[in-house]
C-alpha cells in the first residue's frame, strides 16, 4: 500500500489522544473511605468489569476513529502490478500535454518526432469513450505561459482530434514544468469523480525542465495519474548555430563589419558542413567546418561592408538534415550612414587645437575612409535652443558652462523621445547651473544628469597625473572590444582632473582607479544619456591623443546615434518584445509583419515595465514594426530559437546514467530508474507517476497506470462506521451503568426526597389495616 | 432533673424546643414507678380496667358490691396502673457510622445526639433509659435508671464511644432481645448495614419478646446518593475491601441495591409493627426528633 500524502500519517498519532485522556483519568484515581460496599455486588462487579471491557472497546474505536481518519487524509492506495482487471470503471479526464517545441521537429526516418507524438495523443484519444473528457496543453515556452487549447477538458472529442490534425511544431523553447502544471490544473477542473490523467507527449529535453514556484500555478492533485511518453530519437544528433557574435553594436556603411557564429556539434561523431551568411536573402559568405569533434563548438568568422544605410537583415546557415530549427541563426541591423550629430561646444577657441572639439572632430573624421560617415554640425550654448533636433540621433554637449532654460527642456524633450545625450564636462562645467537644471525632482525623470555634480577632483593646471582608468564594463557593447585589448587599451591613459558625480541609479560605465565615476550611463524616457567627467580635448586628460579614443568615440557615438530599439533587436521566440513610450508623445500605434507574412500589432501589457509588447514572436524569423500606413519606417528585430532547443541532451537519458544507488541500479530497469528519478526529482510528491520509453507501448501502460484501488474512500466509510458506532457503544455503556435505576422502590435516591419518603413515621395498625383492606 | 446539660451531645437549645414533646410508648410497657405509661400490671391506680371473681386472698376493699347486688357473685375491680418507661437506647459504634461526607457529624455523632436527647427527655418525663453500644460485640452498657444519676453515666458513655468494628446487627440483636426481660422501649439508632433480612428477623426478635422498638435508620446523604464522580479506590470502612472503579458507573446499581436494602428493612418493621424512621445526617438532629416525636405523639394518641 501507498500513500498519496504520507505526510498526514502523521495525523495517526492523534489516536493517543483518547489513550492520554483515558490513562490520565485513571490516574487521578482518589481514594475514598466509604461506609460500606455491600451494595457494590461481586454480581454488579462482574458487570463492571464486562462494562470495562466495553470502555476499552470505546477507546479503541475512538482511537480507530482518529486513526482512520488521518490514514484516509494520507489517501492510500494499492497498485498491484499486472492486474489489469482492477481497472477503475469511472469516466476519464485525459489532459494531452504535447511538446510543440523547436527540437520535437527533429526528423528521424523521415518522420518528426511532434509527427510521432502527435500519432501516441491520436491513439490516447482514440482510447476513450463517450462521457470521457480530453484537453491539449502545448509545452511551447510563452512569456504567457504555454498554451491551453481547451479552457477546460472537452467532452467533445472530435473537437480534441481536429485541434491534434491542424498543431505543428513551432520555435519555441520547452516549457515542459509549466505545462504539466497547467495540465495538472486543468485536469482538477472538472469535479467530478473521474479517473484524473495527464500524458505528457515529449522528447524530455533535459533543458525542457524548468524548476519552478509550484504556487504561480497552483499545485496538481496528487491522485492523478502521470504518463511521462518519451518520443525520442534512437541517438540525438544534431549540428546547429547557437549564437552570433556581431562586433559592433550598429555597424556604417563602409566598415567592414565582423560576424561570428559559433558552431556546436551536438552529434556523437565528428562531423563537417558549411557554413553560409546571407544577408538581404543573398548569400554573401561561405565557410567550411571541418572535422568539429563530438560535444564541441567552433566560432568562424564573416566580414561583410555595408554598401547602403538603413535596416538590413539576414542569417547564419549551417546544413543539418535532423533538426533545421536550429539551422539558422537571424539578425537585423540598422546600418548607420552620414549621421548627422548636433555638437554644443562650450570653450570654442580660434586656435584649432584649443577648440573643445578638435580631437572629437578629428577622431571622427579620421574614422571615415573617404566619405565621412559621421559629421558633426556645431553650434554655441546660447543658440542651442533655436536648433530643430529632431534632426539628430545624438547631441554632445562639450563642456558648456550653462544654457537657456528652454534649451534644457527642449533637450530633455529630445531625449525622452529616442534621442541621445553625450556629456563631456570640463573646466567651464557651472556645477550649480548643472545640478539646477539637469539634475532635480522638479525637472523630467530626474533630470538629465544621473545625479548631482558634487566637486572638481584635482587639478587641472597641475603637470603631474591625478589617476588613470580604472575598472569598465567589458559586457558594455560600447567597451566589449576594449576587454580583451583588441581596439585599444585604456592602459596608458592619465587624468588630471574630473568632477566627481553622484550616478543615482545609473549605470557607471568606467572608473579611475581611485573609483570615481568616468562614464556613465542615464536611460532617460525612450533615449540615453552619457556623461563623460571629464574633457573631451587634452585639457585634463590625455585620452585625445591615445589610440583607444578614436574607437572609444566612435563606439560612443555610434551607439547612442542608433534608435532605441535598434539595440534591443534580438530576442528568442516566445519572448515579449518591449516597445518604448515616450512620456510626452504617449503609447504608438504598431504594426508587426511576422518571418511568415502575417501582421500582428503591439498591444499593451499589465506590465508597468512595458507597457507596450508585442507577443506574437512564436516564429522564429526577422519581424518588422512600423506605424501603420507608412512600412517604409519599419524598424527590423529577430527572434531566434534558444540555444538550448540544440541541446539534445535528453532527461531519460540523464536519469538513466545517473542512478543514485550502484545496487538499485542493478536490480530496477532503465524504464523504473527514470520513472523513479521523475517521481523523485521532477514532481516529488507525485506518486502516480508513470513513464513510457515507448510510445508504442502506450496502451499498455496506461492501462497498468490506471490499474490499482484509490482506497480512501473506503477508509472514509471505515471512519463514518466507527463514528456511527462509537456513540452506540457509548450508549450502551451510559443506558447501563450512568442511566436512571430501574425499579427503585424509592422514588428518587436523592437525599431529601428519600428522606421525606422514608422518613414518614408509620403507624403499624395503620399499615396493617391498609394491607388487610388491600388499598395501596 | 438533670443538671444542666454539660455534655457534648446535649444541646440546650434543642432541649428547650423537644422537652415539651413526650415520648410516649405505644405499646404497654413495665416500670418502676407510676408514671404516664400504662403498664401491664393491674394495680392501684383510679382508671379501672376490668372485674373479675373474687378469690379467697384477695383484698376484700376492691369487691364490687353493686355487681354482688346484680348478679349473686362476688366480684373484684381491677384498676390500669400507670408506670415508669424502660428504654433501652441501642447505639450501634460500627465502623460504618464512624463515616461522615460533607456534613458536620459522622453518623456515630449524629446518633450519639439523638440519643443523648432521647435520654434526657425520658429523665425529664420520670422515665428510665439505658444505652447499649455495639458493634460486632456489645462493647458497653449502661443500666436502665431513672433520674440524673442514670443520665450522667449514659453521658459519660456517650462521650466516650468512638467508632469500633465490624458490624453483626442479626446476633447482637438477637441476644440482646433475650437479655432484657421486662417489657420495654427499645430504641435502635444504626444505620443497619448488615443483612437486611437477619436483621429484620432480630427485630421482630424484639416485638416478639413484647417490645415497643424505634429503628431510626441513619444515613449519611452521600450513602443515599452516591454522588462520586471521579474514579476512585472506594475502600469499605469496616471489611477494608477495596473496589477501584469509576463511581459513576456504580451509581445506578448501587441505588438500586441501596433502596432494595431500604425497602426490606422498612417493609419487614412495618409488618412488625415496629417504628421505622431514617434519620439523615444532613438533617439538624433536633428538627429530625421535632418532626419524629410530634408525629408518634399524634399517632399514639
Amino acid at each position: 500500500m501507498e500513500f498519496l500524502r504520507p505526510l498526514f500519517l502523521l495525523g495517526t498519532l492523534s489516536a493517543a489522544i483518547p489513550l492520554i485522556i483515558h490513562l490520565s483519568r485513571s490516574r487521578r484515581t482518589k481514594k475514598i473511605r466509604f461506609s460500606t460496599t455491600r451494595f457494590l455486588t461481586d454480581q454488579f462487579l462482574r458487570s463492571y468489569r464486562m462494562s470495562r471491557i466495553k470502555e476499552r472497546l470505546l477507546l479503541l474505536a475512538r482511537m480507530l476513529l482518529f486513526a482512520l481518519f488521518a490514514i484516509a487524509l494520507a489517501q492510500p492506495f494499492v497498485r498491484p502490478a499486472n492486474q489489469p482487471l482492477m481497472i477503475s470503471e469511472q469516466p476519464r479526464t485525459v489532459v494531452l500535454v504535447l511538446d510543440n517545441s523547436a527540437s520535437m521537429g527533429y526528423i528521424e526516418d523521415g518522420v518528426s518526432l511532434f509527427d510521432r507524438a502527435r500519432d501516441a495523443a491520436i491513439e490516447i484519444l482514440e482510447s476513450l469513450e463517450q462521457g470521457d473528457r480530453a484537453a491539449i496543453v502545448m509545452a511551447g515556452r510563452r512569456a504567457a505561459g504555454p498554451e491551453v487549447v481547451f479552457d477546460e477538458p472537452t467532452p467533445e472529442l472530435g473537437d480534441v482530434r481536429q485541434v491534434l490534425d491542424t498543431v505543428q511544431v513551432s520555435d519555441l523553447d520547452t516549457d515542459l514544468s509549466r505545462a504539466v502544471a497547467r495540465a495538472e490544473k486543468l485536469v482538477l477542473a472538472d469535479s467530478r469523480e473521474d479517473s484524473r490523467e495527464v500524458y505528457v507527449l515529449s522528447d524530455l529535453q533535459d533543458s525542457g525542465w524548468e524548476v519552478f514556484d509550484e504556487s504561480e500555478d497552483g499545485s496538481g492533485s496528487l491522485d492523478t495519474s502521470l504518463f511521462f511518453v518519451s518520443v525520442r530519437p534512437e541517438q540525438p544528433r544534431n549540428l546547429s548555430v547557437t549564437a552570433v557574435q556581431y562586433a559592433a553594436a550598429r555597424p556604417m556603411v563602409g566598415v567592414p563589419f565582423t560576424i561570428r557564429p559559433r558552431i556546436h556539434n551536438h552529434d556523437h561523431e565528428t562531423v563537417s558542413s558549411t557554413l553560409q551568411l546571407y544577408v538581404d536573402d543573398k548569400k554573401v559568405g561561405e565557410r567550411q567546418i571541418e572535422g568539429l569533434q563530438p560535444g564541441r563548438w567552433v566560432v568562424s568568422r564573416f566580414h561583410h561592408t555595408f554598401e547602403t544605410g538603413g535596416w538590413h537583415t539576414g542569417y547564419v546557415q549551417i546544413h543539418d538534415s535532423t533538426l533545421a530549427a536550429d539551422n539558422r541563426r537571424y539578425f537585423a541591423f540598422e546600418v548607420l550612414d552620414a549621421v548627422h550629430i548636433l555638437a554644443v561646444n562650450g570653450a570654442p577657441s580660434s586656435v584649432r587645437r584649443l577648440d573643445e572639439l578638435f580631437f572629437l572632430q578629428a577622431a571622427l573624421g579620421a574614422a571615415a575612409a573617404g566619405e565621412e560617415s559621421i559629421q558633426l554640425d556645431i553650434v554655441t550654448p546660447d543658440r542651442l535652443a533655436n536648433r530643430d533636433l529632431s534632426n539628430y540621433p545624438l547631441v554632445i554637449l562639450a563642456n558648456v558652462e550653462s544654457m537657456p532654460t528652454q534649451a534644457v527642456t527642449e533637450l530633455e524633450s529630445f531625449v525622452d523621445s529616442g534621442g541621445g545625450l553625450l556629456i563631456f564636462l570640463g573646466d567651464k562645467t557651472n556645477a550649480a547651473f548643472f545640478n539646477q537644471a539637469f539634475s532635480g525632482s522638479n525637472r523630467l525623470h530626474g533630470g538629465l544628469l544621473p545625479g548631482p555634480l558634487i566637486g572638481l577632483i584635482g587639478d587641472p593646471d597641475s603637470e603631474t597625473q591625478l589617476t588613470q582608468i580604472g575598472k569598465f564594463d567589458g559586457n558594455h557593447v560600447v567597451l566589449s572590444s576594449f576587454d580583451d585589448g583588441r581596439t585599444g587599451s585604456f592602459s596608458s591613459i592619465n587624468l588630471k582632473a574630473c568632477w566627481d558625480m553622484d550616478p543615482g541609479d545609473a549605470s557607471v560605465l568606467m572608473r579611475t582607479d581611485s573609483g570615481t565615476p568616468l562614464l556613465c550611463e542615464h536611460k532617460f524616457g525612450e533615449g540615453t544619456v552619457m556623461v563623460f567627467s571629464s574633457t573631451c580635448d587634452r585639457d585634463w586628460t590625455n585620452f585625445p591623443v591615445r589610440p583607444a579614443y578614436l574607437p572609444w568615440i566612435y563606439r560612443l557615438i555610434g551607439y547612442l546615434s542608433q534608435d532605441t530599439q535598434g539595440h534591443r533587436n534580438f530576442f528568442h521566440t516566445g519572448d515579449v518584445v518591449p516597445v518604448p513610450v515616450s512620456a510626452t508623445s504617449g503609447l504608438r500605434q504598431l504594426l508587426v509583419r511576422k518571418p511568415d507574412g502575417n501582421i500582428g500589432t503591439v498591444g499593451t501589457t499589465d506590465d508597468p515595465a512595458a507597457p507596450l509588447a508585442f507577443t506574437g514572436t512564436s516564429q522564429a524569423g526577422i519581424y518588422a514594426m512600423y506605424p501603420p500606413g507608412r512600412p517604409e519606417l519599419s524598424e527590423a528585430f529577430v527572434a531566434n530559437i534558444s540555444a538550448y532547443e540544440s541541446d539534445l541532451t535528453l532527461l531519460d537519458d540523464v536519469f538513466a546514467a545517473a542512478p543514485s544507488d550502484e545496487a538499485e541500479a542493478e536490480s530496477q530497469s532503465r524504464e523504473a530508474r527514470v520513472e523513479s528519478a521523475i517521481r523523485e526529482v521532477l514532481l516529488p510528491g507525485r506518486p502516480l507517476v508513470t513513464f513510457v520509453a515507448d510510445p508504442g507501448d502506450l496502451g499498455a501502460a496506461s492501462l497498468r497506470g490506471r490499474s490499482g484501488w484509490k482506497l480512501w474512500n473506503y477508509v472514509l466509510m471505515l471512519v463514518i462506521i466507527v463514528a456511527l458506532l462509537e456513540p452506540w457503544i457509548a450508549n450502551r455503556i451510559s443506558l447501563k451503568y450512568y442511566g436512571k435505576p430501574r425499579e427503585i422502590h424509592v422514588p428518587s435516591p436523592e437525599s431529601a426526597r428519600v428522606n421525606q419518603q422514608l422518613q414518614r413515621p408509620v403507624s403499624p395498625r395503620r399499615e396493617v389495616e391498609r394491607q388487610e383492606a388491600g388499598r395501596p | 432533673m438533670p443538671t444542666p446539660p454539660t455534655y457534648n451531645y446535649l444541646d440546650a437549645e434543642a432541649l428547650g424546643r423537644l422537652k415539651n414533646l413526650p415520648l410516649a410508648a405505644r405499646h404497654v410497657v413495665e416500670g418502676f414507678f407510676a408514671g404516664m405509661h400504662k403498664s401491664p400490671h393491674k394495680g392501684f391506680s383510679v382508671e379501672f380496667a376490668e372485674h373479675r371473681l373474687y378469690t379467697p386472698g384477695a383484698d376484700p376493699r376492691h369487691i364490687d358490691w353493686r355487681v354482688f347486688g346484680r348478679r349473686d357473685k362476688l366480684y373484684v375491680k381491677q384498676y390500669e396502673e400507670e408506670t415508669s418507661m424502660r428504654c433501652y437506647l441501642l447505639l450501634d459504634k460500627s465502623a460504618s457510622m464512624g463515616y461522615k461526607s460533607d456534613g458536620p457529624l459522622t453518623k456515630l455523632e449524629y446518633g450519639s445526639f439523638l440519643a443523648a436527647t432521647l435520654a434526657y427527655l425520658m429523665a425529664y418525663q420520670h422515665d428510665a433509659a439505658g444505652l447499649i453500644t455495639f458493634d460486632d460485640k456489645i462493647r458497653h452498657s449502661v443500666p436502665v435508671r431513672q433520674g440524673a444519676s442514670g443520665l450522667r453515666a449514659l453521658m459519660d458513655s456517650l462521650e466516650n464511644t468512638e467508632p469500633g468494628n465490624e458490624t453483626n446487627l442479626g446476633e447482637i440483636f438477637h441476644q440482646l432481645a433475650e437479655t432484657i426481660k421486662r417489657r420495654s422501649l427499645v430504641i435502635i439508632i444504626s444505620d443497619l448495614f448488615d443483612d437486611p433480612d437477619a436483621v429484620v428477623g432480630a427485630l421482630k426478635h424484639f416485638r416478639h419478646k413484647k417490645h415497643d422498638v424505634i429503628v431510626l435508620h441513619t444515613l449519611d446523604p452521600a450513602e443515599l446518593t452516591f454522588p462520586f464522580d471521579d474514579i476512585s479506590r472506594i475502600e469499605d470502612m469496616e471489611t477494608g475491601r477495596e473496589i477501584t472503579s469509576d463511581p459513576r458507573a456504580f451509581r445506578k446499581g448501587y441505588l438500586e441495591a441501596l433502596a432494595t436494602f431500604l425497602e426490606t428493612v422498612r417493609g419487614g418493621c412495618l409488618s412488625s409493627q415496629i417504628d421505622y424512621a431514617v434519620a439523615e445526617t444532613s438533617m439538624k438532629f433536633d428538627t429530625f426528633l421535632g418532626t419524629y416525636l410530634a408525629r408518634r405523639q399524634r399517632l399514639t394518641s
